[in-house]
């Protein structure tokens, strides 16, 4: 297979489901560092640049959770690819702010930055969430976050549009010249060739944590499986959909504030990877997505060559890691009622950003004159499987809010979850935090019922 | 600015494992213990000796010197021989073609135990007599006479858990054979002459058989002065049994599972006041988690002694501290070396003390500071004390009264989001406890174009000391900072260092750098005298003055000049701090050039709802001295300090029967950009040091303590929103810990 590493193609017979960040390594590749190799720290950051119709797309993305075939046919940017002779606005800011110390973190900070201003999407205040996923364990960031605001100074080349984005950061010496050729070169670079006995990988945010390397690698991303689209009754999110996209989803924002809610689900450059297709099948406990949808009354279709069965969400999971899952199918699409509900959504972590929830949950209902109608409770992180919490919600039906009813929900609901003391907390902190909240989902979406605060 | 940030941001700075691979190198990966205390029934190695690529298998066995690595105490094996005492604990290590190869063949290593109980607590270990060596115990005044004096007697427990320095570069070493029984090591230490020596004894050679260089380190934070050695070790016996090169890199959950952490500590005290609120006497037992084995612990120990007062003068004192023997990994250095612990337990002894007088705590820590000529309890006394100066400052340039009143009323009108605010004073002593640590090599050459290398005893590892020595030297020998060049640290240039720690590196190699320099510039002076004649020649930006008149000699020509008289151009330097002193049979000395002051003024919000929280500001007024350079200073002061909330907040070390679970970064959380407060940091004006180099002061270590004011700020919210409960003293206040004391499971 090939690709275009930095401004060289190159041509490797390795197999396809080791880690990039390995194999850049290995050849001499040192500006990459491996500190975490589970996509937490950062230090391995690349760009990944890629032609989605003819235009071309670059993601910071965590090279120790990016086996190679996955680099098949595109765009490759380490540190390396990105100095030129002196230093660039980025590396300068860096330098004028000490905005490095020990300068392990370093390289993977400026790659970062660097896709902060490739990307279109990103608002001139949203330059901090682009280095969300970089740890330093060095400046404690506040030197960091002076840099990015003498970066600030050239947000305006960010402003143009994403055909001019790349030859106006040229002339910025943001990037090099080379990078007014890479669009040409990659049209003319073969795809890596399908195959597709083996291990399925989604986003591979979690298989990669688990399994450095994979013998067998089936990329879903080959298949057509990705994208945000609605019918007369229903929004439909396609599986191999990443979590920023849905995040930024305007469909889903139309009914859901879904771009806020999913903010301090893991960082960027893991949003952009990790899909709710993976997240589903996956299966974990705590999946903040799959709680999230839980309690959207979500249905899924599942698609064996070219039939397809639809279930709820809440009936694929059977036990720990047990899915209704036949041999062969896979998961195509998440769908959900296209209507305005009440909903919300909470997750409480040991650290509140790129984290993994102790306990998450979401609730929706409608409120038809004091009566809650049509509830759905969903939690994650207090049994096996990732929980709809069918008995609470049953409870709540046709009721009228009050904050007597909460406390009895609550209570239904501690029979109903069964937590366990591990890493993330005890089983009676769990029990006390999915109490509270559920208290937080009401008062924070009745805030007009001033007797809720009755709760605490 | 920082010197090593343009190559920090090419990706050009070559730490160890960036280092091109020599030929034929082998990797070594490391079998450890699998359970907490055991003997060893048998090991059988033959299988893995057999795998694909394993070239050799390591043990006990094969250590031609003294199995032995204990710095302080002789207590450490380097690969456990017959019983085990800590989970991930080296018991043999495989040297193989390649890593994937190495780490493969570790599950054919076949082992049986015979499983002893183990301890973790350290109560219980101190209970059963268990230490690591005997107790300390430091006096002053006569504790026992004053409790009846005392208005109010404070009795309580304070508990503070471990911490992971996670170093972004993991531990690393590369070794190389040399000739006639050199091995050469690359390794990520902050003791070149430490692991000079250890491998050395192991190998059973003499020191010079051994050259250890030392190029940069990608973080460390103590978590590489004594830690760092075992994997050169290794490498260096993979070199002997094999000629060819080895490597050894842990990966992070390695690392995690093998590497001492920061000593939890678990305290009883009890504090005296008058009815002002001045403090007559304090009281207390400081149990050490020391670990399995000693490691630094007795040194750590010892400056958890030094500080119990920390910003405060107390005229009776009487505290013991224990180190007590657990199954878990020696406990290590890290980053303020046990007075952050020691100084944990003053700041809540002063906040129940606040809680139960109901003095205001920040009257009860104003009204004892520190003032010039306070006697601390290891007899020393406080010279250019700025204590209630820096205390004063920080409350001004923070508006702490009008913050707390706006706090106050913000309080009364939300019900589950409450804001809390403390203030954070620290004092810590600068040198090596260990009084004969505290001496600095340097080598200065300067070559005959005019351009110069130096090479110190002190390590790069992120804290800049390269560029403050460079500056030392640039304005030593008046020339411009582009002539200098800081060399690798290397115990063939520079021998016998001290390991780069206790916020002593500048400060020692700096001033051994400048003697140096002075050498060199006294003898181009007299070369300038014999050519230019009378008038007292001085060099000034790279040129020679006479009689304070600028002369057309400029300084390549001074160098030509001396060179072609043969006059020596290199200078070697020795530093050792003067005047310090400490007698361990009376626990009284000096043992410190000089202290540290500062405070912090710290705001939190607390959501009461759901026991969450944020650190919102800090606001420190710190004394750096007259600081070497500013932009340094002020990242080791916000570096430190976010390093210290997180230890005090979300850093949680969890261990299931003496193994640790919080082994990854899913799971040990630091701070991130997010949590990161908003951070003012300000020096002291007019602050010079003369205990140091260009008046400077340390400053590695002392910020991370005023992240301790995290702790009570959250404490201060908390307690807004209820205070009908016992607060528990126990750091990390995570989450979990904050909901459990705001709510209650009916």
């Amino acid at each position: 297979m090939k690709f275009i590493l930095n401004q060289k193609i190159i041509e490797t017979n390795e197999p396809l489901g080791i880690p990039t960040l390995d194999f850049l390594r290995k050849i001499g590749i040192k500006g990459v560092k491996e500190s975490c190799h589970e996509g937490d720290c950062g230090a391995c950051m690349v760009l990944l640049g890629d032609l989605k119709d003819n235009t071309l797309v670059y993601k910071a993305t965590t090279s120790c959770l990016l086996p190679l075939g996955e680099i098949a046919g595109k765009h490759l940017v380490t540190i390396e690819g990105l100095n030129q002779n002196g230093l660039n606005p980025i590396q300068q800011a860096f330098v004028d702010t000490g905005g490095t110390q020990c300068g392990f973190c370093t390289p993977g900070i400026i790659i970062s930055l660097t896709g902060f201003f490739i990307n279109s999407n990103l608002e001139k205040n949203d330059i901090l969430t682009a280095i969300e996923g970089n740890i330093c364990r060095c400046t404690g960031y506040a030197s960091i976050i002076r840099a990015t605001q003498l970066l600030s100074d050239h947000i305006s080349v960010v402003k143009k549009s994403n055909k001019e984005r790349i030859p106006t950061l040229i002339d910025a010496d943001i990037l090099p010249a080379y990078f007014s050729d890479i669009s040409e070169q990659l049209k003319e670079l073969k795809k890596v060739p399908k195959h597709n006995k083996g291990t399925y990988v989604a986003g591979g945010t979690d298989l990669f944590v688990q399994n450095k390397t994979l013998v067998d690698p089936v990329f879903l991303s080959e298949m057509d499986l990705s994208g945000v689209w609605s019918d007369k009754t229903h929004i439909y999110v396609g599986a191999m959909t990443d979590t920023e996209s849905i995040r930024t989803s305007v469909e889903l924002n139309s009914v859901l504030n879904i771009e806020k809610h999913l903010s301090k689900v893991s960082s960027l450059p893991i949003r952009q990877k990790a899909t709710i297709g993976g997240n589903i099948v996956n299966a974990s406990p705590i999946g903040d997505l799959t709680i999230y949808f839980l309690a959207l009354d979500a249905e899924i279709s599942l698609k064996f060559e070219d039939k397809n069965r639809i279930i709820k969400l809440k009936d694929f999971f059977k036990g720990y890691k047990m899915l209704d899952l036949k041999k062969g199918e896979i998961l195509e699409w998440v769908r959900i009622r296209k209507e305005k509900k009440l909903f919300s959504f909470e997750k409480v972590a040991k650290r509140m950003h790129g984290d993994i929830a102790s306990v998450n949950s979401a609730l929706s209902l409608k409120l038809d004159n004091k009566i809650i109608r049509e509830p759905h409770l969903s939690a994650g992180g207090i049994g096996p499987i990732p929980m709809y919490l069918e008995k609470t919600s049953i409870f709540l039906e046709n009721k009228e809010i009050s904050s007597d009813l909460i406390k009895g929900a609550a209570q239904i609901t501690d029979k109903e979850i069964s937590p366990i003391d591990d890493v993330r907390g005890s089983a009676l902190y769990k029990r006390l935090l999915l109490r509270q909240l559920i208290y937080a989902h009401f008062i924070k979406l009745f805030p007009e019922f001033p007797e809720l605060e009755g709760l605490l | 600015m920082n010197d090593l940030t343009p190559p920090h941001t090419r990706g050009e700075s070559v730490f160890v494992d960036d280092m091109p691979e020599p030929r034929l190198m082998l990797h070594a990966a490391v079998f450890a213990s699998s359970i907490a205390h055991g003997k060893i029934k048998n090991l059988d190695i033959q299988k893995a000796e057999k795998c694909a690529g394993v070239v050799k298998v390591l043990t006990a066995k094969d250590i031609p010197g003294i199995n032995q690595i204990g710095g302080i105490i002789q207590d450490e094996e380097l690969l456990a021989d017959e019983k085990v005492d800590f989970i991930g604990q080296p018991i043999a290590v495989i040297i193989a073609e390649t890593k994937e190869q190495a780490k493969q063949a570790l599950s054919s290593i076949k082992i049986d135990y015979e499983k002893l109980p183990a301890i973790f607590d350290p109560r219980v270990a101190a209970k059963k007599g268990l230490l690591i060596a005997h107790s300390r115990t430091f006096n002053l005044g006569d504790v026992d006479s004053v409790w009846d004096k005392c208005a109010s007697i404070i009795k309580g427990r304070a508990d503070s858990g471990g911490q992971e320095h996670l170093y972004l570069e993991t531990q690393s070493s590369l070794a190389l054979p040399g000739e006639n029984g050199r091995i050469i090591i690359y390794s990520s230490t902050q003791s070149p002459s430490r692991v000079q020596n250890t491998i050395a004894q192991v190998l059973g050679c003499d020191m010079n058989a051994i050259e250890v260089d030392v190029k940069r380190l990608g973080g460390a934070f103590g978590g590489k002065e004594d830690q760092a050695t075992p994997w050169a070790a290794f490498c260096a016996l993979g070199v002997l049994y094999t000629g060819r090169p080895v490597k050894v890199v842990l990966d992070r959950q390695e690392d995690m599972q093998m590497t001492g952490k920061r000593h939890p500590y678990s305290t009883d005290y009890v504090l005296g006041l008058d009815k002002d609120g001045k403090i007559l006497a304090l009281s207390a037992e400081y149990y050490q988690n020391s670990g399995a084995c000693a490691d630094l612990s007795t040194s750590i120990l010892e400056r958890t002694l030094f500080h119990v007062t920390n910003s405060y003068y107390i005229p009776n004192v009487r505290v013991s501290a224990y180190p007590c023997k657990t199954n878990l990994v020696p406990f290590t250095a890290f980053r303020g070396f046990g007075a952050p612990q020691g100084m944990f337990v003053m700041e809540c002894a002063l906040s129940q003390a606040a809680d139960e007088t109901g003095i205001p705590v920040s009257v009860l820590q104003e009204k004892n500071l520190l003032k010039e000529g306070d006697q601390f309890p290891y007899g020393m006394k406080t010279e250019n004390c700025h204590a209630k100066r820096s205390f004063s400052e920080v409350v001004q340039d923070s508006k702490y009264e009008e913050l707390k009143r706006t706090i106050e009323d913000f309080n009364v009108k939300n019900r589950f989001i409450k804001k809390g605010i403390s203030i954070m004073p620290i004092c810590f002593g600068i040198s090596f406890t260990t009084t004969f640590l505290n001496q600095a090599g340097a080598l200065v050459h300067v070559y005959n174009d005019g351009s110069v290398s130096i090479s110190t005893g002190a390590v790069e590892m992120g804290q800049g000391v390269n560029t403050k020595i460079k500056s030392i030297a640039a304005r030593t020998l008046s020339i411009k900072l582009e002539r200098i060049r800081i060399e690798s640290t290397n115990t063939t240039r520079v021998a016998n260092t001290s390991p780069t720690a206790a916020s002593s590196g500048a400060d020692l190699n700096g001033k051994a750098v400048e003697i140096a320099c002075e050498i060199i510039i006294k003898r181009l002076k007299n070369v300038a005298s014999e050519k230019l004649g009378n008038g007292i020649i001085t060099i000034e930006d790279e040129s020679v003055y006479q009689a304070g008149i600028k002369t057309e000699v400029t300084w390549e020509e001074l160098i030509m000049l001396a060179y072609k008289k043969r006059v020596n151009l290199s200078a070697q330097a020795l530093y050792a701090t003067p005047g310090i002193y400490f007698d361990r049979e009376k626990e009284k000395g000096e043992p410190f050039a000089y202290h540290v002051f500062g405070s912090a003024v710290t705001e939190v919000t607390v959501d009461c709802l759901r026991g969450t929280y944020t650190i919102d500001k800090v606001h420190v007024v710190h004394d750096a001295g007259k600081s070497l350079n500013e932009l340094i200073d002020i990242g080791q002061v916000e570096g430190g300090l976010i390093q210290g909330i997180g230890w005090m907040t979300i850093e949680e070390l969890i261990y299931d029967n003496g193994k640790l679970i919080t082994d990854n970064l899913a799971t040990y959380k630091v701070p991130d950009l997010r949590f990161t407060p908003k951070i003012n940091v300000k020096f002291l004006e007019d602050a010079d040091n003369p205990a140091a180099v260009l008046q400077s002061k340390g400053i590695g270590e002392p910020p991370f303590m005023y992240g301790i004011g995290a702790y009570f700020a959250l404490k201060n919210a908390a307690q807004a929103f209820r205070k009908d409960k016992d607060w528990r003293y126990s750091a990390p206040l995570t989450h979990e810990k904050l909901l459990l004391y705001l709510h209650d499971m009916k």
